[in-house]
């Protein structure tokens, strides 16, 4: 008998089933059953009705502890009262306004104090709007047109960073790509000698936090190599710090690893859940910045730069990099345990904010999908092939339920799996 | 966007390759089958393409790899030659056992391939029947799955796709009607049309009506993964990649 209950989620299914009517794929995209893998289908809430602090509840009143953070905004706890204060203030004023608020400046300047590479910020609302600003502005300045990647890479939705393969992208979308081995040195100067330096970018996240895999922290030494390379060829280095910004390092991912991006992009911990990215650069970058046609109906919204700088500024009060990596090693640890006690061997990857789990009994992921399965169904959500994402309102008793949920869920798996534990 | 040579070995291994199929589940192909006296081993040789050999006899055609065992070959100058064999019934260039192969092209190898495009490409009415329907869903599962590796390994979007799948086999099935294997090795595909013991990866259509209908984009695969109707298990990247490359079987099926 299993100590917590699986839930039932009729309602949930209700309304998804209502939104399969009306939306394709009825939740598409990273929060949706396909590419957020929800397998099987019934063991996943859908539709959630509320949220608070590190939980949220679904349709049908179950309630779970977050793991995935809305896939990283949730930085600070659901329905932050700072953050929530500062917006609805905000929104008092003026949100979407001809003349945009001051609170922009006050934005863009408490990023220049707080981003070691800032000289300056510029303003749009999702991280493919930041990656793509930040591609054209390298091609902007430096009047090249090719981009390298590193290979795994995920940097938003755009034409430009996807694959010929995906569907509605064409190979002369892309044709200017170059995708190279995670720190491959030889290659990087190889790629540049066969391009004949024309490349305006090399664009890569602070660490590689891919999906599906276990995930491989970067090294200074590997950093300063790559930013040598770059200033040698006169390349542009962007950093998709995108989904690890803030919670590595509040001054940026690549000061975290000891070297300064020339661009610098953020979005999910940026504001709590207020819609806003941004992309921040070196002085020297400014004017190719300034000449870019980019921009967006709501992309100066005042709310959201309220919100942005009441949540920065709780970040730095509370020191969420150092909170998120005592959290992180924490809750894996406890995990670790929990697996072993039920003869799992659970590889724990990457930074602890972002940690990222795989049950390495089998090579196929499939005992690691029914364990992730029977957590959330028990009130644990987390995923099975992505990072997950630690946020500041998680407690110690917080942590001491999700042990003790994994745990259970362990156990469920260990029964219907007897062959395959270790012993 | 079509590659010629990757139309070849989809031609040759999703198509042709089908007929091997045909001859087990098709009650008018066993009847052509008895039409044939003595075993024929037809190769058809393509010049930078495939080159496969089909052993036909009364109880069914087995398929070997190159030319060895062959009674009658085919030579074909290039991929579009070969291509234009299925296109338009234009042979290549007999260049082994002459006699025997103008008269098995022109009577059960035309007959055969004749009930395989009925049975591909059926009437509405043809459909009605169930046990057609079910005939029809299990074929074109049979041709996409020789079709996948096929261009898996030879298509240059495909190849990216490939590129990206890790090793292993995906278990690709109707649920309690058939199943094949996709075996990823070094990133380069192989069919084998039984079920494999250790999938790393597996993607089962909940029932034959759904698969028609994946299959012949009448239904949205991610809507149905969406809805449950697929089961879906284990490294599900090379699900994923297997999808792109369906994307790809689509255009040059079309």
């Amino acid at each position: 008998m299993s100590k917590y209950p699986e839930y039932i989620h009729t309602k949930s299914r209700e309304w998804f089933n209502r939104a399969l009517n009306v939306i394709p794929s009825g939740i598409y995209g990273h929060l949706g059953p396909s590419e957020g893998l929800f397998l099987p289908l019934e063991k996943w809430p859908l539709i959630s009705s509320k949220a608070q602090g590190t939980y949220f509840w679904d349709m049908d009143g179950n309630k779970y502890i977050d793991l995935m953070c809305a896939y990283g905004p949730n930085v600070l706890g659901y329905n932050d009262p700072d953050v929530d204060a500062a917006a609805i203030a905000q929104l008092k004023d003026g949100n979407c306004t001809t003349a945009p608020s001051y609170k922009m400046v006050e934005c863009a300047e408490l990023l220049v104090n707080t981003v070691e590479t800032a000289d300056w910020a510029y303003f749009m609302k999702n991280g493919t709007d930041a990656t793509t600003f930040a591609f054209m502005c390298a091609r902007a300045y430096t009047k090249k047109k090719k981009v390298i990647f590193f290979k795994g890479y995920y940097h938003g939705n755009d034409p430009w960073a996807m694959k010929a393969d995906y569907p509605g992208i064409l190979p002369s979308d892309v044709e200017n790509n170059i995708i190279v081995p995670w720190f491959d040195m030889d290659a990087l100067e190889r790629v540049y000698e066969e391009n004949h330096g024309d490349i305006a970018a090399l664009i890569a996240q602070p660490y590689d936090h891919g999906n599906f895999y276990d995930n491989v922290c970067a090294t200074k030494e590997k950093w300063q190599k790559v930013r040598k390379f770059c200033d040698d060829h006169g390349i542009v280095l962007i950093i998709d710090d995108v989904r690890a910004g803030f919670r590595l390092d509040l001054k940026g991912s690549d000061h975290y690893y000891g070297f300064k991006a020339d661009i610098i992009c953020f979005c999910k911990a940026l504001a709590n859940g207020y819609n806003m990215s941004a992309a921040c650069g070196r002085e020297f970058l400014k004017a190719s910045a300034s000449s870019l046609s980019f921009t967006g109906s709501y992309w100066m919204s005042a709310v959201p730069f309220a919100a942005s700088i009441a949540c920065i500024n709780k970040m730095i009060k509370l020191d969420t990099p150092t909170l998120f990596k005592q959290k992180g090693e924490k809750l894996t640890s406890a995990f670790k345990k929990a697996a072993e006690e039920n003869g799992f061997d659970l590889v724990v990857s990457g930074e602890p904010a972002l940690f990222y789990l795989r049950i390495a009994n089998d090579d196929s992921l499939m005992l690691h999908q029914e364990w992730v399965a029977e957590c959330v169904s028990r009130g644990l959500f987390i995923a099975s092939h992505h990072n997950h994402f630690i946020n500041a309102a998680l407690s110690d008793d917080d942590i001491a339920l999700a042990a003790d949920i994994a745990n259970d869920a362990f156990s469920v798996v260990a029964k219907r799996h007897p062959d395959k534990l270790i012993k | 966007m079509k590659n010629e040579k990757a139309l070849a070995f989809v031609n040759m291994y999703g198509i042709l390759g089908a007929l091997e199929n045909l001859c087990i589940l098709d009650s008018k192909a066993k009847e052509i089958l008895k039409e044939i006296k003595k075993p024929v081993a037809l190769c058809f040789d393509v010049k930078d393409g495939p080159c496969r050999t089909f052993h036909f006899d009364k109880n069914g055609c087995k398929i070997t790899e190159g030319s060895d065992g062959s009674s009658c070959k085919m030579n074909f100058a290039s991929p579009e030659k070969f291509n234009l064999l299925i296109d338009k019934s234009k042979p290549g260039v007999p260049v082994k056992g002459v006699v025997t192969l103008l008269k098995f092209l022109t009577g059960p190898f035309s007959k055969l391939t004749a009930r395989l495009e009925e049975v591909l490409r059926p009437s509405k009415e043809a459909l009605s029947d169930p046990a057609f329907f079910e005939e029809n869903t299990l074929m074109t599962m049979y041709v996409i799955a020789g079709a996948v590796s096929a261009l898996a390994n030879n298509d240059p979007i495909a190849k990216i796709s490939a590129e990206n799948t890790p090793d292993g086999d995906i278990y690709f099935a109707i649920k309690d009607k058939a199943a094949i294997t996709l075996s990823v090795k070094e990133h380069r595909f192989t069919t084998v049309k039984a079920p494999c013991e250790n999938p790393r990866a597996i993607m089962e259509f909940s029932d034959i009506k759904l698969a028609n209908g994946l299959f012949n984009g009448e239904v949205s695969t991610v809507n149905e993964m969406c809805k449950g109707n697929i089961r879906l298990a284990g490294v599900l990247s090379m699900v994923d990649n297997v999808n792109r490359i369906l994307d790809r079987v689509a255009v040059y099926l079309a």
